[in-house]
Formats: C-alpha cells, structure tokens, sequence
C-alpha cells in the first residue's frame, strides 16, 4: 500500500493506475478466508435494519455495513473473533464466533433504552460521521423527528430537511425543496426506488410522503453514489417499511387536518409481512360551514395510502411488492373539477448468489398525472396530461473482503410523456391532443467502497447514462427568437435525438485522529428529464419533458470538502462542508412563454448556465436530555442566459445568502417532552419594478433586472410539547401533541405584488401578502 | 385556459390559508427614463393619436410626464408620410386618415436625437355575425333578475387570427384592464364561434355596442404580455418572474404601434 504521508488528493492523483491495479489485486488476493453473512433485524418488528455497523472488535478498522435490504457480508481470514453489532437505537450485540467455514448468522437487535431515542438521525452511529467515506449524506429516521414541530401539525420528514444544512425550502411551508442551490426538479426523489414526480400535495404545503409508512430516508446533496442517477442537484432515498413480522400492530394519528391510519402484520411469522398506511385531509369538512355556497358545495382533499408486502421464499430469496398511490381532489360543485396524483408500484426480487453476491432485480412502474374538467352551463371541458415510466432495474453488492464493498449494476426506464389532450362538447370547440413524446433512459454504474488503510477511505464509482429520446413523434427546429423553422415526422421507436456520458462519483475520507476526519468528493451527474413551469411555485400543472434535439440534458459537476469532527466522546458532533458547483444547460423561459398546452413549448426556452457555492456547517447533539442541531448555510446561487438581464449573470430564486436553523427537544421527564425550532433565511432573490408607465390608461410597472431585489429577510419560532397519556393498558400507547407554527406571529412576506391603489390610480403601492400567522394544532396519536 | 387555472389557483389559496394582505413599504431604485409610444390606426376612425410619455419612478403619485418635443410621423401602405402635431399632454394627433384593411402602417417617433420606428399589419377585419344575449347563468339557485350577458358571433376565418374586444354599455366603453378580452383561433381556427362578454352585465333596455378588432401576432404579443405585466398577479409566486411587455418599437421605447381592423355590432336588449 502507498504511503499514507500524501494528501489523499495528490496520491490519487500521482498514482491512480497502480492504485486501481493494487486494489484489483487485493480483491482477490485471499487465501484461507471464510465469510460470514445474514441478515440484521429489529427484534421487535423484524423490521430489516439497513446501515447497520457490523465490525470486528479484533481488527479495529475492519467491518461492512448491512446493505438496503439488511443483509451484509463479511470475508475474513480464519480465527476466532468477537462479532460487533451496532446500530443507533439499538443495543449493541457482540456475537464471538469460530470462523473454519463459511458462517450464516441471522442477528436481531432490541432497542435501546428511550434516553438515545429522542432525536436520532439514525445510521450516524458512535463517530460515523467522521469515519463514513460519503460526505453530504443526510439521514434522517422519520421516527426519530415525531416532535418536531410543523405546520398544522403535520409531520413531514421533507419539512425537517429543509432544517439542515443545504436545504432549503421553496417557499413558506412548502414541502418542495433546494438543495445546494438547484431548482426543485434537479432533486430525484425515490419512494422504494420509484420517481415521484410530483412529491406535493394541496399547492406544495405538504409532501406525499406519510411518515407512518416510512423507514427510513436519506438525502445525499453531493458525493452522490454512483448507484443513482437522473437528476443534477440530488437523490432523495425513501424507503417504506417492510411491516411487522411479529405480531399485529396498529398506529395512527387524528390531527386538524388529516388523520393517518396505519396497520401491519406478518403474513406468515418471520417469513412475510405486510403493512398498509393511509391519509386522508378533512379540509373540505370546514368549507361545509361556510356561508358562501360556492365554497359550501366545493371539495377540497388529498389521501395517500402506502402498502407494501414481502414474503421470504427461503433463505436465498425474497420478494417485495410495494404501492403508493395518492391523489389532490379539488372541485368547484360542478363547475371545475381538478385532479392529480402519483401512483408508484415496485416489485423487487432479493436473491442471495453465494455468501458474497447478493443480487436485487426490481420492476418499478410510475405515473403522475392530473386532469381538469370545466362545466359551465351544462356542456364541459375536459383536459388531462401525465408522465408514466416503465423501469427495470438489476443491481448487485459483493462483498470480496473487508476492505471493499462493491455495487454494480444496470437500469433501464422507459418514459412516456402525454404533454396534453383537451376533449370538449361544445360545438365550436375543436378535440385536440399534442403529440405524446417517448424516451428510453438506462445506465450502468460500479462503485466501490474502499479502505486503502486504517485511516484512509474512499468511495469510488462511474456511471454511464445514455438518453434516446424516440418516435413516434414531430421534432420541431426553432429560430433564435422561438419561431418554427422546421419539423419533421419520426415512426414509432425511430431515434431522434440521443445523448450519453460518463459520469465520474469520487469521495475520500482521511482521519485526522480517532475523533476527526477530512474528507473531500467530486461527483458529476446528468438530468435527462427536465420540469418546465408558468411560475416561480411549483404547480401540478407543471410539464415534464425529455431532452430532445432542442434541449439538451442538464449536467451538473460538484466539488465538495469537508471537516468533520466529534467531541466530548461524541456526544456533540461538528461538521463543515463547503461545495463549489457548476451546472450547465439551465433552463428558463422567453417573455410571456406559454407553455400551456403548446406543442412547440420547446421554442419557449432559452438555456444558460449556473454556478452555485457555499458553506455548511452543523453541531449536532444527539444523545441526553437535551438533543438538536443547529445548522448555518452561507451559499450563493447564480445563472446566466444570454437572453435574461441582458446577459448579466443574476442570483436565481435559491439565492438566499444566510439559511439558520436550530432545532432543539427537551425531554422534561418520562411522559414530556418540549420542543423548538427557529428559523432565520436572507428574502430570496426577486423581481421588483424599478419605474412604472401607462399603456391606455393603465399603469404597468417597469422591470429593470432579473431578481434586482430581495425579499424581506424570513423568520419564525416553532413549538410543541408532547405528553405522553397515561393508559390502563401497556400495550397501548397514546400522546398528544400540541404545537404552535410561528408561534411569535411575525409577517413573513409570502409574496410582494404591486397594484394601483383602488382611490387613486395615480398611486401605486406594494401589498404583502402573508400566508400564516400563529397556526396552533393538536394531534392526537397512537399505538398498539 | 392559463386565465383559468390562475383563478382556480387563486380560489385555492383563498379557500385554505387564512391569508392576509397589507400595504407595505419598501424601497425601489429609480432608473434611467425610457421613452414609452403607444399609437393606433384603426379601421373607420379617421383620426390617428399618438401618445409619448416616460417612464417615472414607481411610487410616483404625479401623472406621467408627457413629451412634448417629439417628432411623430406615420407612414401609410402607400409609402407617404404625416407629420402628427401635438394637440397636448404628449398626445399627436393627425386627421383624415382612410385606412385600409390588408396593409402596413408605419411610426416614427424622434426625440432628443433618439429614434425610435414600429410597423403594424392591418389585417382583414372579421364581421360580427350577430350579438345575442342570455340571462346571466347562477351556478346556484335561480338566474339573478333582469341580468343578461352579451354573446358574440362570428365565422372565424380559415387563417391564424388575433381578436380584441372591446364593449360599450349604453355607450360607456369598460376599459379597466381585466375588460381587455383577447383571445385566438388556435383552438377554434375556421369554426363558427360565439364568444361571452362576461365582464358586462347588460339590464333590459340596455344598448350595448361591441366592437371586434383584429391585429397582427406582434401587437397580439404586445397585449398579452402587457395584461400580464400590469396584473396586480405579476410577482406571486403563481406567476412566471415578470418582465416587461414584449413591444414592437425598435430603438428602445416601451409602449406599442397597432393597426387595428374593425367591426362593429349593436343590440338593444328588448323581451
């Protein structure tokens, strides 16, 4: 092995070719080596464990992790050693074992005492942060963050990322999010490996994802594994839990606004379970007491319902189903109905090779779609559009010995866009629908996790993406002012326009001392799909589309460094991350662009380039009494198009400059416990008038530059207790939740419009509008 | 259909957030002053007016400051030109003015050494078939009493046609900005089609005068863009970042040159 007196950089540098023949050379250079491997389970649910820390208290520096799916593997040469089992929540379970022949050992784990499981941001076990060779990974256990205050109560674990460094939220209460200073479409989120196209509800002000139903997430904002792929800024992780294989059990919550329901069970003991998760908003129930009638007659709701089932056919083989199906409701009596939804379906077949080769081959499909209907006096507008995706998935772990743990794999999407079809009874109304758009996105990737020594890391990998976007379909060419110059036909599965690269994931770890590290990723990656948007919020109505011979994909290169240290025997955790990130191929969208229900849309947009930076820090305490974070952002967020602000590079809508949160939980005793957040942002960036003129009469404001302005700087204090009731029976557990969202009731601009005063229209004035004051709620919730 | 999601997004918001709005104040930097042009030529008037202003600061409660100096020629689909005097206020005026549909009209408008030029095509007018009236529809409960909305009717021509209407009201013509009706053919090119004048409720006895007008793509944009811009919805976040209205003067003014053609209509609303 090469000296570690190097920087990591220069060595990887220096010396890549023999470093990459060393490693070659060491996979499969062991003489008397045996394997042990199994799954990892909580012994309480049997539930898998993904991320569980397995080590060998003989070789320090030695040991796997428990993968996806909860297996793990661990090769070593024969001998007799102690087996350690760690997980956070969890107690630890050492295992002394005779290793002569290979060793299968199923492990389950109980759960540790309540004093660790306040606020866990499970998978950084004891000094993982400092000794993981990923870096701008973030997990959270949505368990772990139940009282965290939100609003209207609403737990939502996209809500608590927006609370971490990096992250921020796309506006007041709205579950859509920016990380390191890409758009909301850059992020790919993946509920049991399925893309959720549109992860809102109800405007954005929640995510669809129920926290009953969920495992466990984990956001990765740069040094990206090479096992995703297709979006430029991030992967959000989401994983459903499996169900209980032990016994019945429910769960559920009545809150202002929606009540969540959960119930799971084994379908044979230990061998299958299912769990089946469901929501529903009442929020129409309160318009029924409205004195207008419009409002009286109109609906308003979403519902999410979550199921999942998996059955272990033997040792060897396993199968998963999982469904998500959720939907917005929105009706006018009978005058406008508006609809829309994501539908996610994953079938996933684990099978065990040998002790070393675990192979998961998954059929996903996905669907968003929405549709309006208008109906005014008897006759009726229908319009609907969606996305739909057929995806086949093949990915393989290998374990060849401790000091490496390979993935590799391949991926294969079908997509089809259907931009748009209006169907109508009025006579003079023409049937239209544009032209739906076809595209095959796949990739292959290998990634290794390497430790080259005792103190040096690094996770590698390469992937290769490759886009066909494809017939039947009419490929329109544009002149620079967005007019059609040409068109032309292509059958059906005919190419007409493919794109491919290399995408390059490098992260290395180097420790300073037991208790600190630094560590350092480059990570490129490409966006194939891209979301086009009439306003600066995210909408339902929202397109997707594919890249094409007009729009190129998106790509994305991030270098990123960082210091990661522990203290006081890592009760307290410190972390600096900074990043430098350059995207190219941004889009944005001509004056007046309407991109309705327009089948050259394409001609709409205009392309530029993007560059954001920043600096992440964040102290953690996680175990005690008292348990949070504090995180700070310092970031900037800038684009160029030749056709926006006169080609002068503007901050774009991310472009907040300091992002603050402090989230904090007092456990005041057995059943109490207290918690706060605050929370302070720079205003966004945003486009304000610098002048005004008159056009027959009316006033219009006179627009100087792209986001000149900002919004007024943002901030508000959320709090909550819960208590914990007191019940006759042991097995059923139950807790109130109350909490207050801005609880000191300060106006945070929302929007900032301009108008003619209603008196005097010479006068013109700046009207804020401001969403929520205090938002007090209850929840009540339970358990058996 | 863009019109239509906006109001569903915006009974939405209502409906939910218990929301509130306040006028607030905040500073805004003063830029350099534009010129704005806004002239019309249109079928059966027989006068041409032209308007030049600036542009002032936002907050600004004076009116806008007229430009008085400017030399404003309008140049006819013959090639002869009109010198326009002004009358006042910035407002140019020339008179005897015959204009003819299929034909281009030009602007010159010079100020302070700065020129600025627009063309417009008239296209043929389209001739409102006839105007009907129905009692304004509930979607609750019975029709409100001796309230009726205006239909109008026409045969679209087989050809990409833009439509402005314009409505009068015992003579008084609606002319707030959500009175300004534009709407296309794309979805409705060569049929025959009868279009609701929502923004007026007409009584019985009522006269109400509707005038269609037709224009080319540019002045189209023109509106659509500027209804946008002046919409007190311009910067919510249910509305793209806005900008200016896309002008069809070249040299740097605001503003637009129409040629408008014609068509008039009148009913009487009687049992």
């Amino acid at each position: 092995m090469p000296s570690t007196s190097s920087t990591p950089s220069s060595l990887i540098h220096r010396h890549s070719t023999l470093l990459i023949a060393l490693l070659l050379f060491s996979l499969f250079t062991s003489a008397q080596n045996f394997t042990i491997s199994g799954t990892v389970k909580d012994a309480s649910n049997g539930e898998d464990l993904i991320g569980t820390l397995i080590g060998v208290a003989e070789l320090p520096g030695k040991g796997t992790a428990t993968n996806s799916y909860g297996f793990y593997s661990l090769t070593l040469p024969s001998g007799t050693y102690t087996i350690v089992f760690q997980s956070l929540g969890y107690q630890t379970r050492n295992e002394r074992i005779e290793l002569t022949s290979n060793l299968s050992l199923k492990i389950e784990l109980k759960s540790a005492e309540s004093e660790l499981s306040e606020v866990q941001i499970t998978g950084e076990r004891t000094n993982d942060n400092v000794r993981k060779n990923e870096m701008g990974a973030m997990k959270i256990d949505p368990k772990a963050v139940e009282s965290v205050p939100v609003l209207f109560g609403e737990r939502d674990i996209i809500k608590i990322f927006q609370m971490t460094p990096g992250v921020k939220s796309a506006g007041e209460g709205n579950a859509g999010f920016y990380v390191r200073g890409g758009s909301a479409d850059q992020n790919l989120i993946l509920l049991d490996e399925a893309p959720v196209y549109n992860a809102s509800h109800l405007l954005g002000f929640f995510s669809v994802f129920n926290s009953d139903a969920l495992k466990d997430v984990t956001l990765y904002k740069g040094g990206m594994p090479a096992e995703y792929g297709g979006r430029s800024s991030s992967v959000m992780d989401i994983k459903m839990k499996d169900g209980n294989a032990k016994k019945f059990g429910a769960q559920g919550g009545i809150g202002i606004i929606a009540s969540r329901l959960t119930i799971e069970a084994p379908i044979v003991k230990d061998r299958g379970s299912f769990i089946v998760s469901g929501r529903r908003t009442y929020a129409d129930l309160f318009l029924k007491l409205s004195k207008d009638t419009i409002t009286k007659e109109s609906s308003l709701y979403f519902y999410d319902l979550n199921m999942k089932a998996n059955y272990r056919i033997n040792d060897k083989n396993r199968i998963y189903l999982s469904g998500y199906f959720g939907r917005d409701n929105f009706g006018l009596a009978d005058i406008f109905g508006f609809d829309w939804g994501n539908k996610t379906g994953t079938f996933r077949f684990n099978h065990v090779f040998n002790e070393r080769l675990f192979s998961n081959t998954s059929l996903i499909y996905s669907d968003y779609n929405y549709r309006f209907k208008f109906s005014p006096s008897g006759s009726e507008i229908k319009f609907s559009s969606s996305i739909q995706d057929v995806n086949v998935k093949q990915d393989f772990s290998f374990f060849p010995n401790p000091n490496h743990k390979i993935k590799f794999g391949l991926n294969a999407i079908h997509h089809t866009f259907v931009p748009g079809e209006i169907t109508s009874d009025i006579a003079s109304f023409s049937d239209l629908k544009l032209t739906n758009k076809y595209a095959l996105e796949s990739a292959v990737y290998v990634q290794d996790d390497v430790s080259i020594t005792e103190r040096l890391g690094m996770q590698c990998g390469l992937r290769y993406s490759y886009f066909d976007y494809m017939g039947a379909g009419t490929a329109y060419t544009f002149d620079s002012a967005g007019r059609v110059l040409s068109s032309q036909d292509y059958a059906k599965w005919e190419t007409i326009k493919t794109y491919g690269g290399f995408e390059p994931r490098l992260a290395l770890r180097y420790d300073l001392k037991k208790n600190s590290s630094v560590k350092a990723s480059y990570n490129r990656s490409y966006q194939y799909l891209h979301l086009l948007s009439n306003s600066t919020s995210s909408q339902p109505t929202d397109i997707w589309v594919p890249s094409s011979n007009n729009i190129k994909p998106q790509t994305s290169d991030q270098i990123s460094a960082g210091y990661f240290r522990n203290f006081k025997d890592n009760t307290y955790e410190l972390s600096v991350e900074s990043y430098y990130k350059i995207m190219r191929n941004a889009i944005d969208y001509r004056n007046g662009a309407n991109l309705f229900f327009n089948d050259q849309a394409e001609g709409e947009l205009v392309y530029g380039k993007g560059r954001a930076y920043g600096v992440e820090l964040l102290f953690r305490r996680q175990t005690g009494r008292l348990t949070g974070w504090v995180s700070y952002t310092w970031s900037r967020s800038l684009r160029t198009f030749d056709q926006i602000n006169g080609g002068s590079e503007f901050p774009s809508k991310q472009d907040r400059i300091h992002d603050v949160a402090i989230v904090a939980m007092y456990k005041l005793s057995d059943r109490v416990k207290l918690s706060a957040n605050w929370i302070y942002y720079t205003g966004a960036a945003v486009t304000f008038p610098s002048g005004k003129y008159e056009i027959e009469g009316i006033s219009v404001p006179l627009y100087t530059e792209r986001n000149g302005y900002r919004m007024p700087n943002y901030h508000r204090l959320d709090v909550g207790v819960t208590v914990d009731a007191k019940t006759k029976n042991p097995k059923f557990e139950s807790s109130w939740n109350f909490s207050a969202y801005n609880a000191y009731a300060r106006r945070n601009a929302y929007s900032i419009t301009f108008q003619q005063n209603e008196e005097n229209p010479d006068q013109t004035e700046a009207v804020r509008t401001t969403l929520f004051r205090i938002v007090p709620s209850v929840t009540y919730n339970f358990k058996f | 259909m863009n019109q239509m999601h906006k109001i569903l997004f915006a009974a939405l918001t209502a409906i939910v957030l218990s929301s509130c709005q306040d006028v607030i104040d905040i500073e805004l930097r003063d830029t350099d002053r534009k010129y704005v042009i806004e002239g019309s030529v249109i079928q059966g008037v027989d006068s041409v007016v032209v308007r030049v202003s600036r542009t002032t600061s936002f907050f600004d409660t004076s009116a806008p400051e007229a430009i008085v100096n400017a030399a404003v020629t309008l140049t006819l689909p013959d090639g002869s030109e009109q010198l326009l005097a002004h009358r006042a206020n910035g407002y140019y005026v020339v008179h005897g003015i015959i204009a003819t549909t299929s034909a281009d009209y030009g602007l010159k408008v010079i100020v302070a050494g700065q020129t600025f030029k627009a063309s417009s095509r008239m296209p043929e007018a389209v001739t409102i078939d006839s105007l009907t009236f129905r009692p304004v529809q509930s979607f609750f409960g019975p029709p409100p009493p001796n309230k009726f909305n205006v239909f109008l009717n026409f045969q679209d021509p087989m050809a990409t046609n833009y439509y402005r209407a314009q409505y009068y009201r015992n003579g008084n013509l609606k002319d707030d900005l959500s009175d300004l009706q534009l709407f296309d053919d794309e979805l409705t090119n060569g049929n025959y089609i009868e279009i609701p004048i929502f923004n007026q409720e007409y009584r019985m006895g009522d006269t109400a005068d509707v005038t269609l007008l037709t224009m080319d793509g540019d002045v189209y944009t023109f509106l659509e863009t500027f209804t946008s811009a002046a919409s007190s919805d311009a910067g919510s976040p249910f509305s793209a970042a806005p900008d200016n209205p896309i002008s069809n003067i070249d040299g740097g003014a605001l503003g637009v040159f129409a040629a408008y053609a014609r068509s008039q209509s009148q009913l009487v609303i009687l049992p």
